[in-house]
């Protein structure tokens, strides 16, 4: 039934798609590290690799930011809200915390942006 | 005003109808995703082109996207557009493969070709036309390995019925 150019074609395609997913499914590169926007203050950058608390001072007060696992959250805010601390943990591209009250932004710098919304 | 037929023009005819059937057959099945679908219409750019030459093939296949569109309403839509690049990609592919050297490819052989040529045309269309974005290239390996089975089972399914066919046989 298979030709012997229907064989070779068939292992070729086999090959062929393995190398796609090998090209295509590598897993993508995490974040790698965060960036501290305090009021007018150009952004502070500080590393993922190292599990810390750091303190910031804003306008209220100390905002307290732990890092942890190649994730990054606010533990302790002076605000009212605390809507800082009800954003939990980031961890992808993109991501962001902001404590409005206190001035004080944290984001997520990656090669790779996620999605904000999918829609179909 | 009468228009002189030849006896291929009846034959192109007749493949691209039955094509058209199964097209639009096929368009009435559910699909997990959008663009996945098993391809059965190409069996029968298959078989134009074991039993005839490359040249009806061509024929039923662009008909058979054209006609298909009318039928199903999605004559330029990026269904349409994705549908006809995939079947030029796939043709062009059949045209090579037919004018290699040697014993030549059998239905199996010239269906996984035809199917692999159509997903990577499609997929190229769809990825700069329409969404380029990197993370449909993750889909890429997937929509190749369902075309390789889907091209084999095609393939499978013309060399049945290529052997129920006496004259093709003797």
């Amino acid at each position: 039934m298979l030709t012997r150019a229907d064989s070779t074609v068939l292992a070729a395609s086999v090959v062929f798609i393995a190398c796609l997913y090998a090209v295509f499914w590598q897993p993508h590169a995490t974040a790698s590290h965060i960036n501290i926007i305090n009021g007018n203050e150009p952004p502070q950058q500080v590393s993922l690799e190292q599990d810390q608390v750091l303190d910031v001072k804003g306008r209220l007060g100390n905002s307290r930011i732990q890092i942890q696992q190649r994730r990054a959250r606010f533990i302790a805010s002076p605000c009212n809200n605390k809507l800082c601390i009800y954003q939990g943990w980031l961890q992808h591209g993109g991501e962001l915390a902001a404590c409005l009250p206190n001035r004080i932004l944290i984001t997520v710098k990656s090669n790779r942006r996620g999605f904000d919304a999918i829609n179909y | 005003m009468h228009i002189q037929t030849t006896r291929e023009d009846h034959r192109i005819a007749w493949l691209a109808a039955l094509a058209i059937c199964i097209h639009i057959l096929e368009a009435s099945f559910p699909s997990p995703l959008p663009g996945i679908k098993p391809g059965l219409a190409n069996i029968i750019t298959i078989m134009a082109l074991l039993l005839f030459d490359i040249r009806t093939a061509i024929w039923v296949s662009l008909l058979r996207v054209l006609a298909g569109s009318l039928l199903v309403g999605s004559f330029l839509t990026p269904t349409f557009i994705l549908s006809l690049t995939g079947a030029i990609c796939s043709l062009l592919v059949l045209w090579l493969a037919s004018h290699l050297p040697g014993r030549g490819f059998g239905p199996v052989g010239y269906s996984l070709l035809a199917a692999q040529g159509h997903m990577a045309g499609q997929f190229a269309a769809a990825y700069y036309l329409f969404i380029p974005h990197q993370g449909l290239l993750r889909l890429f390996p997937v929509l190749m390995t369902l075309a390789l089975i889907f091209g084999v089972v095609s393939g499978t399914i013309a060399h049945a019925m290529l052997q129920r066919i006496p004259a093709h046989n003797a």
